[in-house]
């Protein structure tokens, strides 16, 4: 086991039929648990409740997000205006930022760097792209958006940061072509 | 529409599968099956826990005509299924957790992953469905966050008669989501099944930030709509958690 995290929170919830017990697990059932889940051959084993949530996980690798690489730290605003709902298409705008072309955001969700925590990330500034790189996923009800760059260029800037919400149109980023 | 179904013993997972021959130019209507995944995938990373046998593992592939904004939709229209052909087979009643898990009495018994990938013949949608079969297999710790048909009925339940019900339903509730008149259907029928959506005190873990307050409903593309203590937020993406 390289990893077991426990959290906990302050929240005064309690599930139905879930009686109001001390909510943490000790280190003795924690171990009991992960000998379990050892037993059973799992990697990967998580459960969360109201109170409590276990992960653990057989991977050597540091479970934490992949590397955030810092942009506009400012959330994103039209600049003077309050947005309005776009009426052209999604279709990313060029000459931006520096002549940059921007990829878009084609829905209201929440973007990802990479395909899981685990992962590194689709791309990273200084890569070459190409029209059908995969360049980061925005999810929106479980649904998780492909977005590819469409041209072929070079990412010059990251716009937003990883796990953050994005909204329609937002640029999320910066090619040279 | 032209159904096909391809079936396997085992597959790293379903989606991954059924994604890759949407990019090889899968048609609509193309489903993957196993009976087995060994490296099946929840929301972003997460695992999902598919022993042999324990459950049906199904992806399809859809081809939908929609606005990006529009095609979350399939993945309501999915739970909305889910929850139907439960009940109609099993008389098992499931309460849908936004966006799309399937809950009995708080534990889950199917879960909802769709991607998508863009491809030569345009955006494809794969909509991942998995649906436990029994949870037996599971240690007691484990096996009592979790709800299967054997759980809840004492048998396992007819796999391929399960399936057969599945494929229909899923493609008769995604298809509706083609018209206006018929996306508004999936809402009131999601909303409906749901004790999430309206009413419901819960907290939200999303996009770097936790919001807690009562659902309010969802809005046209299915994100949930939660007043809180400061006004109103949408969420889009995120773990809902039921408090009280």
């Amino acid at each position: 086991m390289a990893s077991a995290t426990q959290k906990e929170d302050n929240d005064k919830g309690t599930a139905k039929g879930t009686p109001a017990t001390e909510p943490s697990l000790n280190m003795d059932e924690l171990r009991e648990l992960a000998k379990l889940v050892d037993e059973h051959g799992f990697t990967d084993f998580e459960f969360e409740n109201e109170k409590i949530r276990v992960r653990l996980g057989k991977s050597t690798v540091i479970h934490h997000a992949a590397p955030v690489v810092p942009a506009h730290p400012a959330p994103y605003e039209a600049p003077g205006a309050q947005p309005a709902a776009p009426a052209a298409d999604a279709a990313p705008e060029a000459d931006e930022d520096d002549g940059l072309h921007q990829i878009t955001s084609p829905i209201v969700g929440t973007f990802y760097r990479a395909p899981s925590p685990e992962k590194p990330a689709y791309v990273k500034e200084g890569d070459t792209v190409s029209p059908d790189t995969v360049v980061c996923i925005v999810e929106a009800m479980k649904l998780m958006n492909e977005i590819q760059a469409e041209i072929s260029g070079e990412i010059v800037k990251v716009y937003v940061e990883n796990a953050q919400p994005v909204e329609f149109g937002q640029p999320l980023f910066g090619i040279k072509k | 529409m032209e159904l096909r179904i391809l079936r396997y013993e085992s597959l790293p997972s379903t989606n991954t599968e059924a994604l890759s021959q949407a990019r090889k130019g899968a048609p609509e209507g193309l489903c993957v099956v196993a009976d087995e995944q060994t490296e099946g995938r929840g929301r972003h990373g997460r695992t999902w826990v598919s022993a042999p046998g324990a459950g049906l593992y199904f992806s399809a592939v859809l081809r939908p005509k929609l606005e990006p904004r529009d095609l979350p939709l399939l993945t309501l229209a999915s739970a909305v299924a889910v929850n139907d052909v439960l009940k109609e087979l099993y008389d098992i009643s499931t309460d849908i957790k936004w966006p799309n898990d399937l809950l009995v009495e708080g534990r889950k018994i199917a879960g909802i992953l769709a991607e998508t990938t863009e491809t030569e013949d345009g955006t494809a949608v794969v909509v991942g469905i998995g649906i436990n079969l029994r949870s037996s297999h599971l240690p007691e710790e484990l096996a009592s966050a979790s709800a299967s048909v054997e759980s809840e009925t004492g048998a396992q339940g007819d796999r391929d008669e399960l399936l057969e019900r599945l494929v229909r339903y899923f493609f008769f509730h995604c298809e509706r989501t083609a018209t206006a008149s018929g996306r508004d259907r999936v809402l009131k029928e999601w909303s409906a099944r749901s004790s999430y959506g309206r009413g419901k005190h819960v907290r939200v873990d999303a996009a770097g930030k936790r919001i807690e307050g009562i659902t309010d409903g969802i809005d046209g593309h299915g994100a949930l709509i939660i007043r809180t203590a400061d006004g109103t937020e949408t969420v889009q993406a995120g773990d809902v958690t039921a408090l009280r």
